[in-house]
């Protein structure tokens, strides 16, 4: 859209330069023309004088010389003559300035030889002898003829030049009228078109201010929303570290009243007769059970607040060296067993060394305790490094296994698919292991089928941030 | 025969009193046992001053301290056990409920001889303080009777 806009912005921006480009242009012509015929217009006035001259000295030629014919007053025959000159002048100064006209120049040639034959005329007149007044001489009537008709043909050619002065003053006031319609034309469409950019600005520059009021409440109401998911997030560890601390303290407080319990049996059972019926006795021993369980699962609680806790002391660890002193620790738990071992490279990784060796303690730990009812166990422990970002280590075992429904139990803490008389244990393992390994930014998920056995698998990233 | 140090035994909760001093007996440590129920007392105890001034006998052989006791804690008693001339040597066994890290490291800074978590259960709890009592006041020998054996 605003793509559209812009072109649509630029074309009218161009159309309108183009259009005072022109007008310009036009503006620039039209004042040339003005120019130019104005100049016709002078040299069209200096005929019409120059014809006007011609006239008045022919008139005035003939009639002095008429007036000498008549008086003999040599002060006549001078005039005459005189005008006589001032007319050729004024006939050739006509002919020189109609040189470059092609209207008129036919008319004006036109009149030059009526002009010359007045002239003749008058010089006739001139060459006479003064009649006194008592006889007019033929000669009188030529002079007076020719001098009328050189008059009529320059009265003609004066007509000619009115007209074309006329003609040409019409010519170019229409013209003038075109072009100056032409130029308010051009710029009325100019103003349109800026009218029409501003008209598309002011609607984009809406439009804008929608788009941006429109973004603004939407970022503001992004901010919120990341603000509360902010709020969230601190609550949330807030009421994790209170749940945390809750049960540390919950559990630490308990040790003591359980120990009591457990102690103050004890003395009571001594301070009893030494045999008593069997009942009692089995009372007696389910209560000390039950309270040495409790005390398990309250150390079990306090250490795997502890695997939460505490701080990582990230160091290279060779996995294979953990896995072996896992196997050796736990070879009480193998004694009478038969169990093929098939244990493969392992990486080393950064990560800290006790948390890691109790990962592969509880792993190896399970898969010894799930594979006792085989004659022979296969408890395998490999790596796969395949992955871009991480190892992938499993323990694999042909098991008791389980069902895969219940997987998501697997790793929560107390949680337990076996009952206490199949499998011994409390079920704080696995989630011992999660804890850990999510600690170590991996992932732990495992697999199993009943009776089928079971693979366990976690994830150490190969690069620690 | 040799003299046998006393041992002094500093815990507010009777109950693990109880259970400390028949863990003892069971254990055959037969030494006496000095019981006081807080760190004030046993600083005083100890110093031969306050409702323990002019009091007759030696120091104890070991002072097993509960960690956590109203008022004055096991920790502080510690500390001016060791900040004092004739206390600086008496074998301290810190015996405690809690594995806090920052217990353990606070408890050694300031020279504990020995760091015991309770054990919840009651039979582990009795194997430790019957060996607790055989080492410290049995085995070990104090250096207030190094001293007078000299």
């Amino acid at each position: 859209m605003t793509l559209q806009f812009e072109r649509k912005l630029k074309l009218t921006l161009w159309a309108m330069t183009l259009l005072f480009g022109v007008a310009a242009w036009l503006a620039f012509q039209n004042s040339r023309r003005f120019v130019n015929s104005s100049s016709v217009g002078a040299r069209n006035d200096d005929l019409h004088l120059g014809i006007e001259k011609l006239d008045r000295h022919l008139l005035e030629a003939e009639s002095a010389a008429r007036g000498w014919l008549l008086t003999a007053d040599p002060a006549l025959a001078q005039r005459a003559r005189a005008a006589k000159a001032a007319a050729l002048l004024d006939k050739d100064a006509l002919l020189l300035l109609v040189e470059k006209n092609d209207a008129v120049r036919t008319q004006a040639t036109a009149m030059v030889s009526p002009v010359l034959l007045a002239m003749a005329g008058i010089d006739d007149l001139l060459a006479s002898v003064p009649t006194q007044g008592q006889a007019i001489p033929k000669k009188w009537d030529e002079a007076v003829t020719a001098t009328a008709e050189a008059r009529k043909s320059l009265l003609a050619l004066d007509g000619e030049v009115r007209q074309l002065a006329i003609e040409r003053e019409e010519a170019s006031r229409s013209n003038n009228k075109l072009s100056t319609q032409l130029l308010y034309g051009l710029i009325g469409s100019a103003f349109v078109a800026l009218c029409g950019s501003l008209v598309l600005i002011e609607s984009n520059l809406a439009h804008w201010r929608e788009a941006d009021a429109k973004l603004k409440q939407l970022n503001s109401r992004l901010e919120a929303a990341n603000d509360a998911l902010l709020r969230q997030t601190l609550e949330l560890k807030y009421v994790n570290e209170e749940l945390e601390a809750f049960s540390y303290s919950v559990s630490h407080d308990l040790r003591a009243p359980i120990r009591h319990i457990g102690g103050f049996l004890k003395l009571l059972r001594n301070s009893l007769e030494p045999r008593l019926p069997a009942m009692a006795e089995d009372f007696f021993t389910t209560i000390t059970d039950a309270t040495r369980e409790m005390g398990t699962m309250v150390d079990e609680l306090l250490a795997f607040s502890r695997v939460g806790r505490a701080e990582l002391v990230l160091v290279q660890v060779p996995l294979s060296e953990i896995m072996e002193e896992a196997r050796k620790a736990l070879t009480p738990e193998t004694v009478s067993r038969n169990i093929q071992w098939q244990v493969g490279s392992l990486p080393q990784v950064e990560a800290d060394r006790s948390m890691i060796r109790l990962v592969f303690l509880n792993l190896v730990s399970n898969a010894i305790k799930y594979t006792r009812v085989r004659e022979t166990a296969v408890i395998e422990v490999g790596c796969d490094s395949s992955a871009p970002h991480e190892h992938v280590i499993y323990v694999r075992d042909n098991g008791v296994g389980f069902d895969m429904t219940y997987v998501a139990k697997l790793f929560g803490v107390f949680q337990r698919l076996h009952t206490q008389e199949e499998f011994e244990g409390t079920g704080i393992g696995l989630a011992n292991v999660r804890r850990i390994i999510h600690r170590h930014d991996g992932r732990v998920w495992a697999e199993g089928q009943i009776d089928r056995g079971a693979v366990f698998y976690f994830s150490l990233p190969k690069h620690v941030k | 025969m040799e003299a046998v140090a006393d041992i002094l035994l500093v815990e507010d909760n009777p109950r693990d009193v109880t259970l400390t001093l028949s863990a003892l007996k069971a254990g055959n440590v037969a030494n006496d046992v000095m019981v006081l129920r807080d760190g004030a007392e046993a600083l005083d105890y100890l110093m031969y001053r306050g409702r323990f001034e002019g009091r007759l006998g030696p120091l104890p052989g070991v002072v097993l301290l509960d960690l956590k006791m109203p008022k004055v804690d096991g920790l502080e008693v510690l500390r001016q056990m060791r900040n004092h001339p004739a206390l600086k040597f008496v074998p301290v066994v810190m015996l405690t409920s809690s594995r806090e890290e920052r217990d353990i490291v606070a408890s050694y800074r300031l020279g504990v001889n020995a760091y015991v978590v309770k054990p919840v259960d009651f039979d582990q709890f009795a194997d430790a303080i019957r060996q607790l009592g055989l080492f410290w006041a049995v085995l070990n020998v104090p250096p207030s009777l190094a001293v007078q054996g000299e």
